[in-house]
């Protein structure tokens, strides 16, 4: 009862050989019938058995290494008695059919379950992903890069020529008093913090990856004290410290290069790249990362023993732009009520108040420049 | 008693759409789940079941790839794909035009330096792990061949603004299939690039006169191009092989299909995958005294597979 009809193939030639296996213990007896009547046996050691397949109703053993041996088993009662025969025996490793052999209720629960997970993967596993994988680009390249960026923004002024957005024209008497100020405060950083003052009217302020803070003097004349500007820089150095430019880009890229790679749609990941990378670099900030600098600043601050009312201060100048000016403007810097509250409910009350000569000195220097240029 | 013998033995695809629905259906969400990196056992569990289930001449093929093996080769071609896509990523971000255009530029010919080496790889892994009756298929050509061959055809396909393309494609076919080796079955091609361009500059003015209608026709004037020039030959007997498709058919066939997948929205995918296969598969037919008993092993093993990996990711149609 333990012997089958079966088809062989030697491996070496693809002749069909009809025979029999007999299960036995710890190998398997295959017999051949030879075309002139006479008959071969064959020995298959059990552990050398290497791989079940299911075409149909058929069950298909390969033997030994390149070029296998293969037999092919029709009788239904086969694989039973295999289950008998070596119920420990691994004959069935289903690597990848499990689902797919239960019944249709099992099947249909197990893809759902497997949705939902996609879904959280892609919700939440895929951004993490990729903001830590944005941290493992080296400070050099992200300094460098940015450093491009900043160049083909940024451009002295020339006479007769309107500055737009992506070509901002930069004030050096501001800038060199913005950078004198900002090597008063110790931000902590390796970072080559260094700061662009730009003659905009907007009320605005952006970091670029690797040290560039570009400030509008629009904001800049609405700053009544230089706690406000020190709160600026601290948030903004934050966002340069925390890397939030590079993790912004992969977070979002994450998403289209994954649905491109998993189709297999290499040209479609071009095409999001090249797309896309001009949008990408004017993203606003997600509300995450803004809170994050503003607790960075709060901490700056703090350490330097600026005043940190500022922060509060400077939030208040930005509240009241809003109304004035078109939103879109502030879009990277969402003012929400959390941020403002955070502001006030951590700032410091009845501070003792910490002379800042050197500071407060060039801040005045920047304000009387600002006056003398009024226009 | 020989005369009995079929003169004729045809490929049969016996696969099912509802298989094969649940074999896709896990394989995407596998492939999500892992953020891609599933792909590999994906492609093996595909590729295993689809030739598992076509048959010539009373037995069916076998896949003897695995997703480790498959998983070893796309390691390698995301580390490359990531680099390329990494540098076009930052140029792009720093604005320099100058740089973007450069790196643009390196990035197209590193893929289309790339395109000759993954074949090379591809189709030697594909063959090598592809049996019939335990014998094994083998590629037997030369990467360096290759790789200047694909060179010297893509310049002169430039040169001469892709009207070359027909002689490229010819002389692609017939270096490949020239190496395929199928036990003592040798294949060669017999089309010519000539013959392949006025077939195919016909086929598309008349697929424009007629309002795309033609397109069904010329994509079976092409199909049939193809597989009747592979000339395969066995111990010096020839084996014709011939095909049977009808431009009708395949344009029913192909509307249907475009209803199937609209109406299900795009659920029906699997289905109709297996009604392209079964339709391609059920109009192949081999001529002539095809000796089946009598193949001998002679290829060796080849277990690399980054090639056909990159070949799939760069969505390199292969025949």
């Amino acid at each position: 009862m333990n012997t089958f009809k079966i088809k062989y193939y030697d491996g070496k030639t693809s002749a069909i050989q009809e025979g029999s296996v007999k299960l036995a213990y710890g190998h398997w007896d295959l017999r051949l019938d030879k075309p002139d009547g006479t008959m071969t046996s064959i020995h298959w050691q059990l552990k050398d058995i290497k791989q079940t397949e299911f075409v149909g109703n058929t069950n298909i053993f390969k033997y030994g290494d390149f070029p296998q041996q293969t037999i092919e088993c029709k009788d239904p009662d086969f694989v039973k008695a295999l289950e008998r025969e070596y119920p420990n025996y691994e004959f069935f490793k289903k690597e990848y059919f499990w689902a797919l052999n239960k019944g249709l209720g099992t099947f249909v629960g197990i893809m759902a379950v497997l949705l939902l997970l996609c879904f959280g993967v892609y919700k939440y596993i895929l951004p993490a992903v990729a903001e830590s994988l944005a941290l493992t680009i080296p400070q050099e390249y992200e300094v460098k890069w940015g450093e491009m960026m900043f160049e083909n923004m940024i451009q002295a002024p020339q006479k007769g020529q309107k500055s737009s957005e992506l070509n901002l024209s930069k004030n050096e008497a501001l800038s060199k008093l913005a950078n004198q100020f900002a090597k008063e405060i110790d931000f902590k950083t390796t970072y080559p913090i260094k700061i662009t003052v730009v003659n905009e009217q907007i009320v605005n302020a952006f970091a670029l990856p690797g040290g560039n803070i570009v400030v509008f003097d629009g904001l800049l004349k609405k700053m009544k004290n230089k706690e406000e500007f020190a709160a600026l820089l601290g948030h903004e150095a934050a966002h340069v410290t925390q890397k939030h430019s590079l993790k912004n880009i992969f977070r979002s890229l994450s998403g289209y290069l994954f649905i491109s790679l998993i189709t297999n749609d290499l040209n479609g990941i071009t095409a999001v790249i090249l797309d896309n990378a001009n949008k990408i670099q004017n993203l606003g900030y997600s509300r995450e990362l803004e809170t994050e600098a503003d607790e960075i600043s709060m901490k700056t601050l703090k350490e330097n023993k600026v005043a940190t009312k500022g922060l509060y201060n400077l939030f208040k100048i930005l509240e009241d732009s809003v109304h004035g000016s078109p939103p879109e403007i502030l879009s990277s810097h969402p003012l929400t009520e959390e941020r403002i509250k955070f502001a006030k409910k951590n700032q410091i009350v009845n501070e003792q108040k910490v002379e800042k000569a050197r500071m407060e000195a060039i801040w005045q220097q920047m304000k009387a420049y600002n006056i003398q240029n009024k226009y | 008693m020989e005369q009995n013998q079929p003169e004729f033995r045809q490929f049969t695809y016996h696969g099912n759409g509802t298989e094969l629905f649940k074999i896709y259906i896990l394989n995407w969400l596998l492939t999500i789940l892992t953020l891609g990196f599933y792909y590999p056992w994906a492609k093996a569990a595909l590729l295993k079941y689809n030739y598992q289930h076509t048959e010539f001449d009373g037995s069916n093929f076998t896949f003897h790839g695995t997703g480790n093996e498959m998983f070893k080769g796309f390691i390698k071609v995301v580390a490359v794909i990531g680099v390329l896509y990494g540098s076009l990523l930052a140029a792009q971000l720093s604005g320099n035009t100058t740089l973007t255009i450069l790196v643009i530029l390196a990035f197209y010919t590193i893929l289309i330096l790339l395109i000759p080496i993954a074949l090379h790889g591809s189709i030697r892994y594909r063959s090598s792990r592809s049996s019939w009756r335990g014998i094994h298929f083998g590629y037997r050509g030369n990467r360096g061949e290759l790789f200047k061959l694909c060179l010297k055809n893509t310049l002169l396909t430039i040169v001469t603004l892709g009207i070359y393309t027909s002689w490229f494609i010819t002389n692609l076919r017939t270096y490949i299939i020239g190496n395929i080796r199928f036990g003592n079955i040798t294949f060669q091609y017999t089309g010519n690039g000539s013959d392949f361009f006025w077939l195919n500059l016909k086929g598309r003015i008349l697929t424009g006169l007629s309002f795309g209608f033609y397109f069904f026709w010329y994509s079976m004037e092409l199909f049939e191009y193809y597989v009747e020039n592979i000339y395969a030959e066995q111990d010096g007997k020839p084996l014709p092989i011939r095909s049977t498709a009808k431009g009708g058919d395949f344009m029913v066939l192909t509307i249907v299909n475009f209803f199937m997948l609209i109406f299900s929205l795009g659920l029906a995918f699997p289905w109709v995958q297996a009604r392209i296969l079964r339709f391609f598969m059920s109009n192949i037919w081999v001529q002539g005294d095809f000796d089946g008993n009598s193949l001998i092993q002679t290829e060796e093993e080849y277990k690399d597979a980054s090639g056909d990996d990159m070949v799939d990711i760069l969505d390199i149609d292969l025949l």
